[in-house]
């Protein structure tokens, strides 16, 4: 293939594709871009295999169409450093030129058929959604996926797209975070009857790609695979094998006492009582009675804390105990100024947390 | 309820793919374990009654039914029919944990979850309640294999139970389990399971799956499988899978890698007849047929095992490893070996298959069994042993030749035990005579005469002495040339019945038949001569030095000093050729008295 | 049409296809055979089977499909090949990781997803154990096959959720043929190396270095010499060892190849006292070999063959080469003395 680039565009677009590129020991050839030029337009691809990036190149004009490899490093290297403007791109199997005022570059190159290629996204159903909202979402959930590879189920994100409904669901058995919001289907698309789960790596990957600029994106579940396409690219990953918990079941059903809670003084609360807990027992007692609610905690070796802030409550006493950690994560995510509505039964069932009609965080007690 | 033959479990539709006849017939339900009934009783009337305990710990051998039976208690306590001895297997929760991946039950193989953070995880988590179910079951495998924190952390929720928390624990080493958590478990042992019993699941299956098998076939998979029914099922599976529509005997014969029983009888019966030549060549024909050398190695073992039965309880006994048609052959070699011999075997087969774990070179260490099994002698009692030891290696003569008579002693690299284990005393005459026989030649001619001298009589081994050394005329013959002065010496040991003694004396230390006569030499004999001449004095000092550093010798004897160390063995009596004259009563007290 | 890259297991061939034309292919197998048999030419081929995209029904890869070529190059999304790295003496939990990490996910091609496991034998209890559960009961669609040189060296809780499949060793005229193709013109040359590869291909061409071939000739000069100049030769010995590189890894696979050579000859020894025929040793080294046991006999040849495995287990184990090359040639050189009191 032989084009001719503007070098900011060629840099953004390899400087994107490269976030998919995977940074642990892979195949040669995965540490590289793929290019192809076709029909006035030149796509790059990077992927690690399980999840990959696909986007066009800016600014640029096709003389020769084809594909090829482009060694990412160095090509990146070449970009920062190049003053030119106007750089010219030949590339085929063997080798990749580039090519500017007074300077040439040359760089083995690769098979482009070895590089496994990453879907374009030409579904006619999906769901679209506002990029703002979507990372709002995301970054409310993903905390709570779980780490540890246990139950590989749960180390990613539930998806549920059903009309205009769109809910985010992570869970690591301990707390489950439970985001929703408004999205636009197109043709019939729907996960009903599924549990697609995409996994923290490629929501987070997600994350970073989403501007709060009021640009949307559309959202393709199939049956083994999602397909984002934001503005720039299309950000594609495998979904998680194994049946994700049923969360509607580990919600409480009936109704308990509900206790507004300020989220900046209450975050500002937890973290104090935390001070006092071990790694070992991460355990601070929530004390609800007489309009007030105490935190205490006692760890092993710290010492102990006894934190009081007001709040409306006159109910029976209510001593439940979390893990704080578990609070504090949830509580960063929201803005200091929101408020909590705690749904509060006994201290021996989970605790549900609620912050405007769109998101619920249910957490565990320990006994 | 009535003890009833165990149903088989009825096949779920598999999942996309094929799915395995382990999961597939994995008892769901009590009545669909095999040969737990005891267990299952227990614990239905546990349920019944309302009186779970918290904890619990199975034991048994692997691949017995205890996961199962761990899975199946957590569907009666979960099941949204229950607590029920009977689970609906269609609710959620029933459905979840048959496909292990219910939220509230955690299977965990204590090998792989041993570090502190799993310890830490244990015990955090067991906090919370359960999500969803009425329980939050642990079900930790191989217990036994936790660390020190993850078992104290245990100990800690098994000492104040949450409510809420049921632990099962499974183990297929009950010793390693500390006592402090064995005794706030309740315990299930669970019995390894028999071979009918392994033998009939495998038939239900069979029939199930529509297809057929030979009985001798199903039997040989019960057999490897000992007593796991997970393990049978498995190598069922593949038979099924690769084999043809009916399974023979042959297709698990190939699978596994084993040889036919005829071959192996074959290999046997070269070795038994001495010829490791011809097992050679059986093992190069058994390999290039892809017989797996340790599968050949424990076929030989079992064939030596069968010996070691017929040889101590006759041709009756009932369990051989190898089928009835071969019992009349074996027993006639059983009976042609020394039990001592056939324990020998018994013990370099071991070895050598414990060695082809570890190495490299297998077909290489089976050629060297076959080889050493083939020239395992009939077994020597001590005394050979320490003259082999002494001596460094004695040629076997050239290949191919006949082998000569009789052939110095050899044991193939082993020392014979059992003549320390029977504390010195004289194992049975094994057809030769009992002493270790020394080759004369004109290397050991000072030696054998040395032993000659001392044991013909004093008096007439001084007159001996006399003529100094004798010479090997021709050979088995020697010829004692005395001087001219020693005329009368001459005569006196000429005579008929002292050329007999001496004659007798050469048999028994040699081994072999010497003609001996007695010559003058017609020559005087110088006095610088008669100094060099071994003196029957200086002989009998030597005997004495070697007595005793022999004696040393033995006992630093590996075997020998263990035996000391351990059993409190001591040397009683060390025969070779050191029999002292029956006369010499003086002599075999101080030896007596050395020991 | 793939199938045909494996060379002596046809048997296994059709068994895997009759086996998956019943549908009846499990999720676990466990190969084992010597190294060099073609056990993981056979797993790459059986994926391929799996995986290939091409218009076909038999069970074999085409070769000409996208999947096929992806195969080829290791870069197909659902396919995971997993090896020890050289310089690791365990095959450690880190690697276990990033091979479940990837089988949990689904397939990206749809066809299902293959993980081979190669260096099974080195699998540490840490990483064994965390496979376990996996091995029971893999995500929908996998095939987990585990490579290694036999069920001894495998936990039990790993071979009892395998299928054991066992690979015999080629017939000779078939290794012959193989090292015919890879280029070993002497027929001699190739009987001699078929016959010491005991059926493996992948050993046989090994051991046709030419330059070990030379060594094996001093050798059997140095074993003809009474008495053995074996300081002299242990020195020459590291010296070609020395030439095989600077790494250790290299002297030492040299040094293991040598040693199969010296273990080979007095095999051949070994057989000619017991009246068998010699497998590798032409006829004059075969006098060579006569003489040696006229003059020691049979159990001194044991001895010295124990002590020659020893040293090959010493080389594995790291000790230093120089040390082991002395000590050996010492024995060797006290052993093949004549028989003496």
């Amino acid at each position: 293939m032989k084009a001719f680039c503007h070098r900011e565009g060629l840099l953004a677009a390899c400087q994107l594709a490269s976030a998919a590129i995977p940074s642990r020991d892979v195949k040669p050839i995965l540490k590289n871009i793929k290019a192809i030029a076709d029909q006035g337009r030149c796509t790059l691809m990077a992927t690690d295999l399980e999840l990959g990036i696909r986007l066009d190149v800016l600014g640029l004009t096709i003389q020769e169409p084809g594909e090829a490899i482009l060694p990412a490093q160095r090509l990146l290297a070449i970009l920062r450093e190049a003053q030119e403007n106007d750089l010219n791109l030949e590339a085929d199997s063997s080798s990749c030129v580039v090519r500017g005022q007074g300077m040439e570059f040359e760089m083995p190159s690769d098979d482009p058929s070895h590089f496994p290629d990453i879907p374009t996204f030409n579904e006619d159903k999906y769901h679209e959604i506002a990029g703002s909202t979507l990372r709002e979402m995301i970054r409310r959930t993903v905390f709570a996926t779980a780490d540890e590879s246990t139950r590989y189920s749960m180390t990613g994100v539930l998806w549920e797209l059903d009309g205009d409904t769109i809910k985010l669901v992570a869970t690591d058995g301990r707390r489950l975070a439970l985001a929703q919001g408004t999205a636009k289907a197109h043709g019939d698309h729907t996960t009903r009857g599924q549990t697609p789960v995409v996994p923290t790596k490629a929501m987070q990957l997600l994350e970073r790609n989403l501007q709060d600029d009021g640009q949307t994106i559309r959202v393709c579940l199939r049956p083994n695979e999602v397909l984002f396409r934001t503005e720039l690219a299309v950000i594609y990953s495998r979904l998680v094998e194994g049946r994700f918990p049923d969360y509607r079941a580990v919600f409480p059903k009936k109704q308990g006492i509900k206790v507004t809670l300020p989220v900046g003084p209450f975050q500002a609360a937890v973290r104090q009582a935390a001070i006092m807990t071990d790694d070992d027992s991460k355990r601070v007692t929530f004390s609800f009675g007489n309009d007030r609610l105490t935190l205490l905690a006692q760890g092993q070796t710290a010492g102990r804390s006894k934190v009081e802030m007001p709040v409306t409550y006159d109910g029976k006493k209510v001593d439940i105990n979390f893990n704080p950690s578990f609070l504090i994560e949830m509580l960063r995510v929201l803005p200091p100024d929101a408020e909590l509505t705690l749904d509060l039964i006994d201290g021996a069932t989970p605790a549900l947390f609620r912050s405007g009609s769109n998101y619920s965080y249910l957490v565990m007690p320990l006994t | 309820m009535a003890r009833q033959t165990p149903s088989l479990p009825a096949d779920p539709a598999p999942a996309e793919g094929y799915t395995v006849l382990a999961r597939r017939y994995r008892p769901q339900r009590f009545a669909e374990l095999v040969g737990q009934h005891a267990v299952a009783q227990a614990l239905e009337n546990a349920i019944k009654s309302d009186r779970v305990a918290h904890a619990y710990l199975f034991t048994g051998p692997r691949g017995v039914g205890k996961t199962s039976t761990a899975r199946i208690l957590a569907k009666c306590l979960n099941c949204e029919q229950g607590p029920t001895i009977q689970p609906c297997g269609v609710c959620a929760s029933c459905k979840a944990i048959t496909a292990g991946e219910d939220v509230d039950v955690f299977e965990m193989d204590a090998a792989s979850n041993r570090g502190i953070d799993e310890a830490r995880h244990l015990r955090s988590n067991v906090q919370y309640r359960p999500s969803r179910g009425r329980y939050k079951i642990y079900i930790i495998d191989e217990v036994h294999m936790l660390t020190r924190e993850a078992f104290n952390a245990l100990l800690k929720t098994l000492e104040e139970p949450p409510p809420h928390v049921k632990f099962i624990l499974a183990t297929t080493d009950a010793q390693k389990v500390p006592i402090t958590i064995l005794s706030r478990c309740q315990r299930f042992d669970f019995a390894g399971l028999t071979l009918p019993q392994i033998v009939g699941r495998l038939q239900d299956i069979v029939a199930s799956e529509g297809r057929e098998a030979d009985p001798q076939a199903l039997d040989l998979i019960a057999r490897r499988a000992g007593g796991g029914m997970r393990d049978a099922q498995s190598l069922l599976d593949q038979l099924l899978s690769f084999g043809t529509e009916k399974l023979t005997a042959e297709q698990v014969y190939t699978l596994l890698g084993s040889a036919a029983d005829d071959w192996v009888a074959e290999l046997a019966t070269a070795i038994l007849a001495h010829n490791p030549a011809q097992a050679l060549e059986a093992l190069a024909e058994l390999a290039g047929r892809g017989v797996q050398m340790s599968e050949l190695v424990d076929q030989l073992l079992n064939y030596w095992r069968d010996l070691m039965v017929l040889n101590c309880a006759g041709e009756q006994v009932s369990d051989l490893n190898l089928p009835p048609h071969f019992r009349t052959t074996m027993h006639q070699q059983a009976r042609a070996i020394p039990l001592d011999t056939i324990l020998a075997g018994l013990d370099l087969l071991s070895s050598t298959r414990l060695r082809l774990v570890r190495s490299n070179h297998g077909r290489l260490l089976v050629e060297m069994a076959l080889i050493r099994l083939a020239r395992l002698e009939d077994l020597l009692p001590l005394t050979q042993l320490t003259q082999w030891v002494r001596q460094s290696g004695v040629a076997a003569g050239p290949p191919g030749a006949a082998s000569p008579a009789p052939p110095p002693p050899k044991l193939g690299g082993l020392p014979a035990v059992e003549g320390v284990k029977k504390n010195g005393l004289m194992p049975p005459e094994t057809g030769k005579n009992g002493h270790a026989t020394r080759r004369l030649d004109e290397e050991s001619l000072t030696d054998v005469w040395g032993q000659v001298l001392a044991q013909v009589g004093k008096f007439f081994a001084a007159q001996l002495e006399k003529a100094g050394l004798p010479a090997i005329s021709r050979p088995n013959s020697l010829v004692l040339r005395f001087p001219v002065d020693y005329n009368q010496d001459r005569d006196y040991c000429s005579a008929p019945e002292r050329v007999s003694k001496v004659e007798e004396t050469l048999r028994k230390v040699t081994g072999e038949g010497w003609n001996f006569r007695v010559e003058s030499s017609g020559v005087a004999i110088s006095p610088s001569q008669v100094m060099n001449q071994p003196t029957a004095a200086a002989v009998r000092e030597a005997e004495a030095v070697r007595t005793r550093r022999l004696k040393e010798e033995v006992e630093k004897e590996p075997i020998i000093k263990r035996a000391i160390e351990l059993l409190g063995a001591q040397i009683v009596r060390i025969e070779e050729g050191f029999t002292l004259p029956e006369a010499d009563a003086t002599k075999r007290n101080e030896s007596a008295e050395e020991a | 049409m793939s199938w045909q890259r494996v060379r002596g297991h046809d048997a296994l061939i059709t068994s895997f296809q009759r086996v998956a034309s019943r549908g009846r292919l499990a999720h676990a197998y466990l190969f084992v055979g010597p190294s060099g048999i073609g056990k993981r030419l056979f797993a790459l081929e059986l994926a391929k089977a799996l995986l290939c995209e091409g218009q076909h029904d038999q069970f074999e890869g085409c070769d000409h499909c996208p999947g096929c070529a992806l195969l080829e190059a290791g870069t197909h999304p659902d396919f995971l090949l997993m090896q020890k790295p050289p310089e690791d003496m365990e095959f450690r939990i880190a690697l276990m990781r990033e091979i479940l990490d990837r089988i949990y996910l689904k397939p990206a091609r749809g066809r299902g997803k293959v993980a081979i496991l190669d260096d099974a034998d080195d699998l540490n209890d840490e990483a064994a154990n965390a496979f376990l559960k996996t091995l029971e009961e893999p995500p929908p669609g996998s095939l987990l096959v585990l490579l290694g040189t036999s069920t001894d060296r495998q936990l039990p809780t790993i071979v009892s959720r395998c299928q054991v499949v066992r690979f015999a060793p080629l017939s000779e005229t078939l290794v012959d043929k193989v090292l015919a193709e890879q280029g070993i013109d002497d027929p001699t040359q190739r009987q001699r190396l078929a016959a010491l590869s005991e059926g493996c291909p992948g050993t046989a061409l090994a051991l046709s270095d030419p330059a070990l071939w030379e060594f094996r000739r001093d050798l059997i000069r140095c074993l003809a010499t009474q008495p053995l100049q074996g300081v002299e030769f242990s020195r020459k010995w590291m010296e070609f060892l020395e030439e095989a590189g600077k790494e250790s890894k290299l002297q030492r696979r040299r040094a293991a190849l040598c040693l199969q050579l010296l273990v080979s000859l007095l095999q051949d020894a070994l057989r000619c006292s017991v009246g068998s025929t010699p497998r590798v040793a032409s006829a004059e080294e075969t006098e060579v070999l006569v003489a040696v046991v006229h003059r020691i006999g049979t159990d001194p040849l044991l001895r010295l063959i124990e002590r020659t495995l020893q040293a090959d287990e010493q080389v594995e184990r790291y000790l230093q080469l120089v040390l082991i090359l002395e000590a050996l040639m010492d024995a060797l050189t006290q052993g093949l003395e004549p028989a003496h009191r």
